[in-house]
Parts: structure tokens; C-alpha cells; sequence
């Protein structure tokens, strides 16, 4: 379920319209997949609601809507993705910010409605838009873990004396715009989750599994520059289907191939450990290196159940060496 | 209209009739605001590091508390007390492995303008030590880039012709060398270039000048008797780095920068775990994401030590090839450097 918040009724009419959103209360409004709540003016209003109406519900994100005034001359009536949220309180920006979207506009939420010109100029090196609400909103919802979203309109300039009258004159105009913007952000959101379920049959892959290769895949395609669909097309998906392999297997085979690509070193260091393991095996000792290949020292062990048997195990030790190890280690080698 | 590439500019009241400030925004072309300490909003809240792009402001403010501080073992060649001078935060560049995107809360540069208390502070770290004493500029901010707006190299060099013993690297990316040009080389006084192949820096070294422009740069103060270096860092792997770095590094040796080099330092990709978080943001797609990243001997973020030492080991083998002095390479921020 999403929770939209706006601000006033003026401004969400067109968004109950589109909707067909029922009253529940004079500030709560839904169907069977939004709910709609007004806020009030300022962020202590926006926090207080917010918070109050995100236990109501299952909420699998919230997002704010409405109207911001311009502090860098932008046309109104434009919609902007909120990029960052600062609060402003005398004119100065508070401690805590929330990043929303990798693009889109920079906005302060002010205590305070900023009407003068002089105003408008100190605030104009934080942000390029300032709004009443959606810095509350935002509070509230990453307090409680849910996504937030923030899209605001463009209502006036910032700094001047006749904004409310402008905003009020133009409040249905502004609200049907929204509500365009929010289905069409609908519609866009349920393309991207289509789009990233990636099928790769005949392969069984865990949870953790899956992740590392989504993680290989990326690394693959920003390493080849290639897409990743070119990169899957070059995997041997196709070859691991016709062995004889359980879809388990398969999907292990699938990734060390992968991770042999993305680290030119793996498969010969595998090889240098096997034959180092292998020397100290045949003298009855076991050592382990570190698997991430980071600290240069190894654990060596063995087992012993007599006095004779540890001077045996004394002895093996004394003619076994770490000298391959070192060279492993200081990048003794070529891979061409 | 002059447009300006300053979202907006601040300035201290206290300093706002100091001439290096006034010159500074005579040179901007733009009203600043003024406030009582840049800290009163730079980095108060953050501000992600790609609001640079597009809202980038500049700070002028004077430096309180620490302007010197010890850089720490293997960052420079060894046995030589290192360290940075703090004349600026934050940088016009936008490298995709940059440690300033986790390190400031902003990306908003501050540019201090109290260098004759820097360089006070300075004279006080030499007379503290003996031999020589190394100074960096160039730790939180690109050493070069703006130095025709804020005018201080003088007094650096001035620095460094009254004593001998200190010697000042100015580490950069730029190719701004107007107003070095007007100095005169001091074998104390030393430019050093961070390059990378052609290709890597114009994927990751964004809005820098190209590897080109940075070699014509120190083909021309080598020519004019600066004393140059070269820092390999970060060497970001890709299948093709060898020949890569020999491309370099045959360049380099065409223009005689090789042999003249007081130093060249290597070192591999590396991140602190919250700047690794913050590049993976920033710059998801990147190829400094695409290698065999492990957590390493001091909890930073890099490829694990085998694939370190290959690298660094074949590089330094063919810029020794290249006529670069042996005890003139040294590997930084390795344990066993």
C-alpha cells in the first residue's frame, strides 16, 4: 500500500479524483492501494501525522506531493524528483538531511513561510526549492523503515509577498498535474520490477547465491563493457545444461567461472594452494591460508596421539617451507 | 551575463575586507553572502557528493584549530617526518574514487585564505625537528586547480627559499600552471602529478584534465627546471594494464620526465569502508567496483594482496625499464611498503 501526503485539500484534489479515493476522516483518504493524508502546514504537523498514520497501514512506501516554492527562478508549474531534504529553521539548515533521489532538486523545509526577498537569498546556497512538509514526512517515514519518495511542484518564487495568493488561484491546475505525475510514476516503478527478474534455467541458486551473481554479473559487465544481457549470453549456461549436474551444482560451476573472470588470479592461486596443501599433506601436517588472501600468515596443524608421534610431526615440520607461500603473497608471479 | 560556476559564495564577515578575499571575488564575478563562520552551514547537514555537479558552493573562511597534520606511516617515501598543510577542503574535480565523498559531510569547497598562519605554524614543525620535513598541499583539495583565483603559491615558495630543509609537495591533477610559471624552480619545491592511463582516467577521473594535458603540463615545468614527480595511485586493474602503464610510461620517458622524476609513488585502489559504500552510490557502474575487493590489513577496502603486489610489482618493473631510478619508486599506504 503507498501513503501519499500533501498538505492541503486544494492541492490533493486531483489526486482523490484520479484515484477514486473515499473519505475516511476529513484528512485520510483511500482505496484499496493509496492512502491519501493532509498534513497540515509545517513540519512539525507533517511529522506528527505522518507517524501517527504509518501504523494504520501496511506501507510499502510514502511519498510526498505538492507545492515548492522556487529559489533559483523555475518555471512553475514544473514537477521535480526531491534529491535532498534539509530542515531550516532561522534561516540556517538543521543537522539531520534525507537523500530521496540520485537526481531531481535540493529542498528546505522551512519553519517558516519565506515571503521576503531576503529570506530567499540566504537560503538560496542550500537548496533550490523550499516547501513546509516534506522534510517532517520524510522523518517519519525513515524513522519506521518505510521508503519515501518526494515530488514537488512548482508553486511561485520563493521571496515574494503574493505567493499564497498565486498558489491558491492556481491549486486545482497544480493538483491535476500532480496526480498525472503520480500515476505516471506508478506505471513507471512497475516496468522496473518486471524488468530486472532475470530467468537463467535449469540452474538453482540460494538466496545468498543469487546475490553473489547479481553481484558477478555487474562486476562483469562493468569490467567487459558489455550489458549484462551480453555478458549472460557469454556465460556457459548452455554447456553447464547438457552435464550431468544438479541445478545446485550447476549454479556453482556457473559462479566460479564468473569469478574467474573477474579476478584474473583466482584459478592460479587455487592451483598454488592445492599444491601447497598437497606438500604439507604428505608429511601428515595440514595449513590454511587465509581465503581471502589478505594476511600472509598461515595456520598449520596436526595431530598426534604418542611422544613418538608429535618427534614424527616435529620432524616433518622442520623440512617443510613457506617459501612458496611468501611468493604468493608478494604477487610472485605472471599471469599473461 | 558572466555565469558563474559557483552555485553561491560565502564569506566570513571577519575576513570580508581582506585583500586575498577581495581579490578572490573580484576574480568570481559574483555578490557573495556573507556569515559569521562557514561552518555554520557548510557540511552541517549532508549534502551528497554528486550536488556538485549542479550546486556547488564556495566558502571563503579562515582555518582555526589544526592547519598542519601528520601524515600517517607509508604515505610518503619513508624516514622522513610527512605532513599535509590545510589550505582548502574539497575539490573542483569529481574523481569516481575520491576519499572526499566520505570524508566531508559536502562537497562545497572552502578555500582558507590565513596562509602566513600556516606557514607560522610550519616554521614551528621544522624548528621541532631535526633533518628534513616533508609538506603536503593537495590531502582535501587539488593543490593547483584554483591557484589563479587564490594567489598563495608565493609565499609557499617564499617558504621554501628561506629553508632549505622543508620541502613543500604540491599534488595535483591540474594543468593551472600560470602562476607556478611565474616562480622560480627550487629543488625544494616540488609539483607532483597523479596520472593515470589515458583510458582509466577519462572513465574515472571526471571533470580532471586528460592524461595528455597533465603530461604537457609537466613537460613544460620540467623544461623550465621544476622539480616533478609522479604518483601512480590509484592503479585501478584492468585486463589490459600492463600495456596500459608501458604506453605511460614510454611517453613519460619520450618527454625525459622519467628520468628527472624525484619520485614516483604506486599505489593500488583503495577505500575506507564508508567511502566504498559512498562510491558504490555514487557511481554504481563504475570499473574501480569491478576487481576482487577484500577487506585488508588496516580495514580498508581493496583487491586482495597477491593481486596488489602483481600489479605494483610489474608496474614498478617496466618504469624501471623506462628509465625511472629504482630508489626512486616506493609503493603507498602498503604494511610493508
Amino acid at each position: 500500500m503507498h501513503l501519499i501526503t500533501m498538505a492541503h485539500l486544494g492541492e490533493a484534489q486531483g489526486v482523490i479524483e484520479k484515484f477514486h479515493l473515499q473519505k475516511v476522516r476529513p484528512d485520510l483518504f483511500k482505496n484499496e492501494e493509496i492512502v491519501l493524508l493532509l498534513t497540515g502546514e509545517g513540519p512539525i504537523e507533517a511529522v506528527t501525522k505522518t507517524a501517527l498514520t504509518l501504523p494504520l497501514y501496511p506501507f510499502q512506501e510514502v511519498i510526498n506531493l505538492g507545492v515548492a516554492g522556487s529559489l533559483k527562478n523555475h518555471a512553475i508549474g514544473e514537477i521535480h524528483p526531491v534529491r535532498s531534504l534539509y530542515l531550516v529553521q532561522d534561516l540556517k539548515p538543521g543537522f539531520k538531511s534525507f537523500q530521496v533521489f540520485t537526481d531531481g532538486l535540493d529542498c528546505l523545509t522551512s519553519f517558516e513561510r519565506i515571503l521576503e526577498f531576503e529570506k530567499a537569498e540566504k537560503l538560496r546556497g542550500l537548496g533550490q526549492l523550499v516547501d513546509r512538509e516534506a522534510w517532517g514526512v520524510a522523518m517519519a517515514a525513515k524513522t519506521a523503515g518505510v521508503p519515501f519518495k518526494a515530488f514537488k511542484i512548482i508553486s511561485d518564487l520563493a521571496g515574494t509577498i503574493d505567493a499564497c495568493e498565486i498558489i491558491k488561484e492556481k491549486a486545482y491546475e497544480f493538483s491535476e498535474k500532480l496526480s498525472d505525475h503520480l500515476e505516471m510514476y506508478f506505471a513507471s516503478t512497475n516496468q522496473k520490477i518486471q524488468a530486472t527478474k532475470k530467468m537463467l534455467p535449469g540452474f538453482h541458486f540460494t538466496f545468498s547465491t543469487e546475490h553473489l551473481f547479481k553481484a558477478l554479473l555487474q562486476k562483469l559487465s562493468i569490467k567487459e563493457q558489455r550489458s549484462e544481457d551480453e555478458i549472460l549470453e557469454s556465460l556457459p549456461a548452455e554447456t553447464l545444461r547438457e552435464q550431468k549436474l544438479t541445478p545446485k551444482e550447476r549454479s556453482k560451476r556457473l559462479l566460479e567461472e564468473m569469478e574467474n573472470r573477474v579476478d584474473p588470479l583466482k584459478a592460479k592461486l587455487l592451483q598454488q594452494k592445492l599444491t601447497l596443501q598437497e606438500s604439507f599433506k604428505r608429511k601428515g601436517l595440514t595449513i590454511t591460508t587465509d581465503p581471502q588472501w589478505e594476511n600472509p600468515k598461515a595456520i598449520i596443524s596436526f595431530e598426534a596421539g604418542t611422544d613418538q608421534e608429535l618427534q614424527e610431526k616435529i620432524e616433518a615440520l622442520k623440512s617443510v617451507s613457506l617459501a612458496s607461500l611468501a611468493k604468493i603473497m608478494n604477487g610472485d608471479f605472471s599471469v599473461e | 551575463m558572466v555565469t558563474s560556476v559557483w552555485n553561491e559564495i560565502y564569506v566570513e564577515e571577519s575576513i570580508k575586507n581582506h585583500p586575498r578575499v577581495e581579490s578572490i571575488l573580484r576574480k568570481v564575478q559574483k555578490a557573495p553572502l556573507f556569515i559569521e563562520s562557514f561552518d555554520e552551514i557548510w557540511g552541517r547537514s549532508k549534502k551528497t557528493y554528486l550536488q556538485k555537479r549542479d550546486t556547488l558552493n564556495l566558502f571563503l573562511a579562515r582555518k582555526h584549530g589544526q592547519l598542519l597534520k601528520l601524515a600517517p606511516d607509508a604515505y610518503g617515501s619513508a624516514g622522513e617526518p610527512h605532513y599535509y598543510f590545510i589550505h582548502a577542503y574539497n575539490c573542483i574535480y569529481e574523481c569516481q574514487y575520491c576519499y572526499l565523498q566520505g570524508y566531508f559531510n559536502t562537497p562545497d569547497i572552502v578555500l582558507f585564505i590565513n596562509h602566513e598562519e600556516i606557514i607560522q605554524e610550519m616554521e614551528k614543525v621544522l624548528l621541532s625537528h631535526s633533518g628534513r620535513v616533508w609538506f603536503h598541499a593537495g590531502e582535501f583539495s587539488d593543490s593547483l586547480a584554483l591557484t589563479h583565483l587564490t594567489g598563495e603559491l608565493e609565499l609557499y615558495h617564499e617558504f621554501c627559499q628561506k629553508h632549505p630543509e622543508a620541502i613543500i609537495e604540491l599534488r595535483t591533477k591540474s594543468v593551472n600552471t600560470r602562476e607556478l610559471e611565474k616562480l622560480s624552480p627550487l629543488p625544494n619545491f616540488i609539483i607532483s602529478f597523479s596520472l593515470s592511463p589515458e583510458e582509466m582516467a577519462r572513465r574515472v577521473d571526471l571533470k580532471t584534465p586528460s592524461t595528455q594535458g597533465r603530461l604537457k603540463a609537466m613537460d613544460k615545468l620540467n623544461q623550465l627546471g621544476f622539480k616533478i614527480a609522479a604518483h601512480f595511485d590509484p592503479i585501478i586493474y584492468e585486463d589490459q594494464f600492463k600495456i596500459r602503464y608501458q604506453e605511460l610510461l614510454d611517453q613519460m620517458n619520450r618527454l625525459k620526465i622519467n628520468e628527472k622524476l624525484a619520485y614516483l609513488s604506486l599505489g593500488v585502489v583503495r577505500f575506507t569502508k564508508d567511502v566504498y559504500r559512498e562510491a558504490e552510490r555514487n557511481y554504481p557502474d563504475s570499473v574501480i567496483h569491478s576487481g576482487p575487493m577484500v577487506k585488508s590489513f588496516d580495514g580498508k577496502v581493496r583487491y586482495h594482496r597477491p593481486m596488489r603486489m602483481w600489479i605494483m610489482n610489474t608496474i614498478k618493473e617496466l618504469a624501471i625499464q623506462a628509465k625511472v631510478k629504482p630508489e626512486s619508486i616506493y609503493l603507498c599506504m602498503e604494511d610493508h611498503a
